[in-house]
């Protein structure tokens, strides 16, 4: 199997999800590889996995979290942890670390209640033109955020890897071991939960 | 949905807090429910963000104002699905990795060596016990 759903961008030829060979090497059979110079003392080798698939992870932390910080936090004890364990690695490394990174967010959603979250210390580049446009994403991104609180861990996580890692249903299915059906009502009924939350306001 | 099935508007004139709080708990637990989609929930919207069909069937089905609000939160989710990861991180997590790697961390896992004394030990121990029973039973 090739199929590598947790790749960065920068590392895949194309496409999001495809069976997207590296360097002309599976990246499941280079991930292997990789682990098996780590475990034969590359200490190194891991900055490779970490470069491959930090991105996708860290989305999903700060999606699941809404908080840098707290997302810069889990990946890098999720990271320490497949490291500390990458002996016990049977199958697929990026499905693995994903279910790391997963449970972490939803054991901090679990001990964290939420009441005001923003993306704060957002310093990606905005494309809105006008400070009016500006300030109107900024109170539809928080208003999402305070949404997205509201919802169960598992919905959340769903919407997402829906909507904002933009992941296929399969994708979905392959990295959190369920099936597509389930994954589709998580999704809408996730969807209807922040439709009935912000429509008042917005609609 | 209607809200009334969820549980909202039911006891809540006792205090001014209550119904707020028993409301969140009721959208939490209506939504994390693994029930098959009513035909209400299988709606051109979703269909629509699954890709399956196009914004004006979307919008002439649901209407505007729906479609409206759901294009404005997936521009807000393409905006965080440009997010990478901050250099440092992986600066800091490379330099807070353990000296060497875990092999197997479960005891159960882990393999056992036993030397021949420690064998034939074993052994005697065994016989022993063995031999106590059956005087025991006899």
């Amino acid at each position: 199997m090739t199929a590598t759903p947790l790749q960065n961008q920068s590392a895949q030829t194309e496409g999001a999800g495809g069976s997207t060979p590296v360097d002309g090497v599976p990246a499941i059979d280079a991930d292997q590889e990789i682990i098996a110079k780590v475990l034969a003392g590359h200490k190194d080798a891991f900055g490779v996995l970490i470069t491959r698939y930090s991105d996708p992870l860290y989305r999903h932390a700060l999606g699941m979290t809404g908080s840098p910080d707290v997302a810069e936090d889990i990946l890098q004890a999720s990271f320490i942890k497949a490291f500390q364990h990458l002996g016990e690695v049977r199958g697929r490394f990026d499905a693995w670390v994903f279910r790391i990174v997963a449970n972490s967010c939803k054991d901090w959603l679990k001990n964290i209640r939420r009441t005001h979250v923003s993306y704060d210390e957002d310093d990606q580049p905005s494309t809105y033109s006008t400070p009016e446009e500006e300030m109107d994403r900024n109170e539809l991104r928080t208003d999402l955020e305070y949404a997205l609180a509201r919802l169960a861990p598992s919905l959340r996580e769903a919407f997402v890897m829906k909507h904002v890692e933009g992941r296929s249903y399969e994708e979905m299915a392959l990295l959190l071991e369920t099936t597509v059906g389930a994954l589709k009502m998580r999704v809408h009924r996730a969807r209807e939960a922040l439709q009935q939350l912000l429509e008042e306001k917005y609609s | 949905m209607m809200l009334e099935d969820a549980g909202f508007e039911r006891n809540d004139k006792s205090t001014g807090r209550e119904p707020v709080q028993r409301k969140e708990k009721s959208i939490e637990q209506m939504f994390d429910r693994e029930v098959p989609l009513t035909g209400t929930s299988r709606s051109m919207l979703h269909e629509w963000l699954d890709g399956e069909v196009d914004v004006m069937r979307a919008s002439e089905s649901e209407g505007a104002s729906k479609v409206e609000l759901w294009t404005r939160i997936n521009a807000e989710s393409e905006m965080l699905r440009r997010r990478v990861t901050p250099m440092h991180v992986q600066q800091r997590i490379m330099s807070s990795l353990p000296a060497a790697p875990g092999t197997a961390s479960s005891w159960w896992k882990q393999q056992v060596t036993i030397s021949p004394v420690s064998a034939l030990a074993i052994a005697a121990a065994l016989l022993a016990v063995g031999a106590l029973v059956i005087t025991m039973i006899s």
